[in-house]
């Protein structure tokens, strides 16, 4: 009879210790407000974002923190039972998809609208961009001079065989820049830069962008395809071996063959359709935008501010100049609507 | 003898594991303070037969009863935490995280605290394990986790004992002094006992009375003498003791004269004595000291006869010596039971 | 046994209940793989994706399986037969790299190996040839993540061979050595043959594991079956598609508990209690003892010594993070604990029930070896799915409920193990002495039944937490809303590129890790003892 008391006894014991743990979660407060955020950044300083807000506002943030690709399915599972008041997303592209995917909600804002550049603008006002990305080239200037590779067709040039380090086509940043490549020089010519990066390869993609500035100071390659903060991050390392890596790179944004500018990539912020409160959301995003929340939301990732020149220098590790580049006008959505197409023609050139 | 202590009577029981009947209508009886030896080749169902008795098994038919209490039938069954049957296994089963003393405790949970110590202490002495009482299993040699295997089953005074090959795993100079002691305190309790064994001259020496277990059934069961001297059967007799089968054809005409008129015969060693008035003359083939006896080979017509002697000298091979025959050590059965 | 009767109570159905706890998610995840609509990207996966997926995993499966069975059986032939300086101590820490999960390995080597690492930066500076001069191996491999892999699991294989090696070969070896066979004959003729049952099995084991990886195959960017099944969840959102790519890795990891399974039914492992002996180890001197020793240095070194310090290093290195890892460690502790409470009872019931029945259902003996075979990926999914059907976001503490179920079904098999082995130590004929002495049930499992088991309860114990801690995919794809696990954020900061912050997270795995595989190692060493 041992067994079946001990049976009842175990399924006792472990209905207490499940029931106790449910009890030590704290039960969703409906009085005092909470803002629940899903974000992709995983920054330390995103804590004292958080923070500040809860302070300024008196409420209760709640983060989840994950990659793009897994809160939006996350967000599809919840369906309308979600408690995501706001998405924070590293990429248009990957904000267009949440849009796309009919998770987030058109809001009018002119006053928050109105802060950020024209460039930067969503046309379909499904999110506000926050902060900016510069995707970039570090190159050996032992090899190369800055003006042999300032426009990305250079960098498919025969002449760079056997030189370029980049990471795999999968990669969103990668993804980002052939839409819109494609959106500015059709999916053609797109296609045929894409098999000249691919026959200027050094190695097989591997790794990630830091992984590729690395090769440069290395040796492996003279040019690497990374975003800026990357390089940054490198340059304001504690370590001295990192320092070392982008004092020997230099870098250079590269156009696209005209004077309409470069590709700049965004931090952004969406308002889910299941916000319980969105003018509380819509604070939070005007706060991003403040000053104070812009030198914060850039101090650790080393991105580049929108609406304020504070720190941007500084932000940036800036000795190329590169804070000042303009963006173009093509439409940030149009990264995410040219993904998929994207990713076909890196597939048929052989991109990894 | 104590007051509490009672026949085990097995009547007529049967064990079916699916098709196979390995326990076919045995019916043993154990008497206060008799000690049974359970023998047979492997595969007899030795080992169920005990197991049956433990009550680890259920049968599917027949009586055992202790006394005048039933322990199994068809019907019911008591369980083994009811039957007060003692049990000492082949590998002791002693349990690894309680000391010698834990181990002899065990049972008595029933007892107060000052009788628990004072009959645990008394097995400790009579069991010579003074010196181990706070040893662990794994530290006892095999003779010492013998005694307190004993010691344990016998603590709570129980109505009767099994063993099982409780003397297998012990190296031969241990067996014989730790077979003593536990026996004696077995005839000292006065309840009935059985063990399992495969020794022939382990059941033989200690038994008053022996079993043999053959294909399910038992073959014959009586005195250890009687069973000797008076097989009904080869497997009996196989059982226990050296035995060797003859062609009669292959034996000289004086020989065969002397023998039954069957075509085949059964002897044991002792069946040739050596006889300077023999009137058969063997020439030796081998002779070779086995123990206390020596063994010959002897060529008898066609034949070899291995016999068993108390010699003082091996007689030399090739030469003859001179023999008669012993009756009482040959045998023949109807060749149905061969 | 005649416990049977007692059987036929309801109660009988309580270790069927767990076992389909256990088995539940498994079963889930097969049907929605089997019934549920195709996805709009199937097509898509199954005409360019599956082939490489399937290849990459095979050729993966089939390296990590050498790689494995060339450092783990010499080196247990070593550790058994022959004495050597530092034998002893070699001998567990051996074991230590199980403690170290493969993702943590990957971060540390690719960081050691990759072009700009300190091994390839040191060899230029000493060669002075440049990058594009010299071949060196590229970790972001198929290859490179079967070395990885191989470097963590082959403890498994280690452990059953020397198991092997030192007990019912001996006899064996001994015969054959009479007979003039010597060195490397012996090895390949004899010792090799006679243990190859249990390297099977061990080896089985370890393939099982590597095929369950999601870390290590992400974070090298290599394209295995368990990172496509997540990619098919996320990237292209079709957790149906999914569950179909799911049941070809089902198929593989069941196919490997199969062979698993015979292989340790015919390694033999009952031993005659009364013939152990330690086997007589030939006394290396001079210059082959420094090789023995020198072989076992170098292997510690590399799967365990040099990643290890490489992370401590660069932790240490960018001084003390700011992120506080407290919200992490916390989360860890509670979701490894409830897990490891859940698992342990399920554990402990079919323990129980298949030592006391002599004819268990086939359910309460296969359930937990089902669930260990499953990929975390898988069963995640299933998680996902059993979320979907109940209408509930994973913010709520249902997703926690799952993802502890989940643990429960991944993990129970591991608590099993060390409650069998102690009770190896329990020959039946243990319970029936206890009965004929007129113990009842109750009393029987305090005095008898409890202290046996309790070391093993330890071991068990300490092995699910670890387990848990370490798991990554379901972990991944269930945890609640700000559950981050330790292994949640070395993963999360490993993919941003921030290997400097993942190494806390890292490390506070592997420590939480050494103490249980010291434990194990501990009673693995004396379970032979204690047979005597």
């Amino acid at each position: 009879m041992t067994e079946q008391v001990m049976s009842y006894f175990k399924t006792i014991l472990s209905l207490i210790f499940l029931g106790g743990l449910s009890a030590c979660t704290p039960p969703p407060t409906e009085s005092s407000e909470t803002l629940t955020i899903y974000s992709a950044r995983h920054y330390d300083s995103d804590q004292i974002i958080y923070q500040t807000f809860e302070q300024m506002h008196g409420v209760k943030v709640e983060v989840r923190e994950a990659n793009a690709d897994q809160l939006l399915e996350t967000l599809k599972a919840e369906g309308d039972n979600s408690e995501a008041d706001l998405v924070i997303a590293s990429d248009a592209g990957a904000l267009w998809r949440f849009s796309d995917a009919g998770l987030t909600q058109k809001v009018s804002a002119p006053e928050i609208v109105s802060q950020i550049p024209a460039a930067y603008h969503d046309p379909d006002g499904d999110w506000f961009s926050l902060s900016r990305r510069l995707r970039l080239v570090a190159f050996d200037p032992d090899m190369f001079r800055a003006s042999d590779l300032d426009t990305w067709g250079k960098l498919a040039d025969p002449a760079k065989s056997g030189e370029i380090c980049v990471r795999s086509s999968s990669n969103i940043y990668n993804l980002s820049l052939m839409s819109e490549m494609i959106a500015r020089v059709g999916p053609d010519e797109a296609s045929e830069w894409a098999a000249g990066i691919v026959a200027n390869m050094a190695r097989q993609p591997q790794g990630g962008d830091t992984d590729q500035i690395r090769a440069v100071a290395a040796g492996e390659c003279g040019i690497a395809i990374a975003n800026h903060y990357y390089w940054a991050r490198l340059a304001d390392s504690g370590v001295g071996a990192d320092r070392a890596v982008a004092d020997a790179t230099r870098l250079v944004v590269p156009g696209f063959g005209d004077d309409l500018g470069a590709h700049i990539n965004i931090t952004g912020v969406a308002i889910t359709k299941t916000a319980g409160n969105v003018d509380l959301a819509l604070d939070f995003v005007s706060f991003l935008l403040s000053d104070e929340g812009q030198a914060l939301l850039v101090e650790e990732t080393k991105e580049l501010p929108l609406t304020s020149q504070i720190s941007a220098e500084a932000a940036a590790g800036d000795t190329d100049n590169i804070a000042s580049v303009e963006r173009s006008s093509v439409a940030l959505s149009r990264f995410g609507e040219n993904q998929a197409e994207a990713q076909i023609l890196f597939d048929l050139a052989g991109w990894n | 003898m104590t007051s509490n202590s009672k026949a085990l009577r097995v009547e007529a029981i049967s064990k079916r594991y699916g098709k196979r009947t390995v326990i076919d209508s045995v019916s043993l009886d154990l008497q206060p303070g008799e000690i049974t030896a359970l023998v047979g080749p492997s595969g007899a169902g030795k080992t169920t037969l005990m197991r049956l008795i433990a009550g680890m098994e259920k049968l599917d038919r027949g009586t055992i009863r202790s006394g005048d209490t039933i322990l199994s039938t068809e019907a019911a069954h008591q369980p083994i935490e009811q039957r007060n049957i003692g049990l000492v296994f082949q590998d002791f089963a002693l349990f690894p995280h309680l000391s010698v003393t834990g181990n002899i405790m065990f049972g008595l949970h029933t007892k107060d605290r000052a009788e628990r110590q004072s009959i645990t202490q008394d097995w400790i002495d009579r069991m010579r394990l003074g010196n181990r009482r706070d040893a662990f299993p794994h530290q006892l040699s095999g003779g010492e986790q013998q005694r307190v295997a004993i010691a344990r089953a016998m603590a709570p005074e129980p109505h009767a004992l099994l063993m099982d090959e409780p003397f297998s795993g012990l190296d031969p100079e241990l067996r014989h002094a730790t077979r003593q002691t536990a026996l004696s305190v077995v005839r000292e309790a006065g309840i009935p006992a059985l063990f399992v064994t495969h020794d022939h001259a382990e059941a033989l020496r200690h038994a008053d009375q022996i079993a043999v277990l053959n294909a399910g059934t038992i073959a014959q069961s009586g005195s250890p003498d009687e069973l000797y001297m008076k097989p009904n059967s080869l497997s009996v007799a196989t059982a226990l003791g050296d035995i060797q089968s003859v062609d009669t054809a292959q034996l000289p005409d004086a020989l065969k004269a002397e023998l039954p008129d069957v075509p085949k015969l059964f002897m044991r060693p002792e069946a040739l004595k050596l006889d300077p008035n023999g009137q058969h003359e063997f020439k030796v083939i081998r002779a070779n000291r086995a123990g206390t006896l020596c063994e010959l080979t002897l060529a008898a017509g066609n034949a070899e006869l291995v016999c068993g002697y108390i010699l003082d000298q091996l007689p030399p091979v090739n030469t003859s010596v001179n023999v008669s025959i012993n009756s009482h050590y040959v045998f023949s059965w109807p060749v149905s039971d061969l | 046994m005649t416990l049977s009767s007692s059987f036929k109570t309801p109660i009988a159905i309580i270790p069927v209940l767990v076992s389909l706890i256990i088995l539940g998610p498994v079963l889930l995840a097969i049907w929605f793989g089997v019934f549920s609509p195709s996805g709009l990207s199937w097509d898509h996966i199954l005409n360019n994706r599956l082939l490489p997926y399937s290849l990459t995993t095979l050729f993966m499966l089939a390296v990590t399986g050498m790689l494995i069975v060339l450092i783990a059986v010499p080196l247990a032939w070593l550790i058994s037969l022959f004495d050597f300086p530092g034998r002893k101590i070699f001998e567990w820490c051996l074991i230590l790299p199980l403690a170290v999960p493969g993702y943590v390995l990957a971060y540390s080597w690719a960081n050691l190996a990759s072009v700009a690492g300190p091994i390839q930066s040191a060899f230029r500076d000493l060669t002075s040839l440049s990058a594009r001069d010299y071949w060196f191996p590229d970790i972001f491999t198929p290859a490179g993540l079967s070395v990885i892999l191989a470097l963590g699991l082959f403890p498994y294989v280690y452990i059953t061979a020397r198991a092997a090696f030192s007990n019912q070969s001996l006899a064996t070896l001994e015969a054959a050595r009479s007979l003039g066979m010597s060195g490397i004959r012996l090895f390949f003729k004899v010792a090799i043959p006679a243990a190859r049952p249990a390297i099977i099995a061990g080896l089985a084991l370890a393939l099982m594991e590597a095929s369950a990886d999601y870390g290590a195959a992400d974070y090298l960017g290599v394209q295995t079956l368990g990172v496509g099944i997540i990619r098919a969840w996320s990237s292209y959102g079709e957790p149906t598609s999914a569950a179909r790519l799911a049941l070809v890795l089902i198929g593989l990891a069941f196919s490997f508990m199969l062979i698993a399974n015979l292989a340790q039914g015919k390694s033999g492992v009952q031993q005659n209690s009364y013939r152990w002996t330690t086997p007589q180890r030939t006394q290396l001197t001079g210059l082959h003892a420094g090789l023995a020793c020198l072989h076992c240095i170098s292997i510690m070194l590399i799967a365990f010594g040099i990643p290890v310090l490489r992370l401590l290093w660069l932790c240490l290195e960018n001084g003390v993070p700011r992120r506080s890892v407290f919200d992490p460690v916390i989360s860890s502790i509670i979701l490894a604990s409830a897990g490891t409470a859940f698992a342990f009872i399920c554990a402990l019931t079919l323990v129980l029930s298949n030592h006391y029945r002599q004819r268990a259902p086939w359910i309460t003996r296969l359930s937990a070896a089902a669930g260990y075979a499953t990929p975390g990926a898988v069963l995640g999914l299933s998680g996902l799915f059993l979320l979907q059907m109940l209408g509930q976001s994973l913010t709520g503490i249902i997703a926690l409920l799952l993802l502890v179920w989940i643990y429960a079904s991944r993990f129970t098999a591991a608590g099993t193990e060390p409650l069998y082995a102690s009770l190896t130590r329990a020959p039946a004929s243990l319970d029936h002495a206890a009965r004929s002495l007129r113990v009842g049930r109750i009393s029987r499992f305090y005095r008898v039944d409890l202290p046996i088991l309790s070391p093993g309860a330890l071991a068990a114990g300490l092995i699910l937490f670890v387990e848990i801690l370490k798991e990554l995919p379901a972990t991944l794809m269930l945890r609640p809303f700000g559950w981050d696990t330790l292994a949640i954020r070395a993963h999360a900061y490993a993919s941003d590129e921030r290997l400097v912050e993942a190494t806390l997270p890292s490390l506070l795995i592997v420590i939480a890790g050494i103490l249980p595989v010291l434990l194990l190692s501990y009673q693995i060493t004396r379970s032979g003892e204690a047979l005597k």
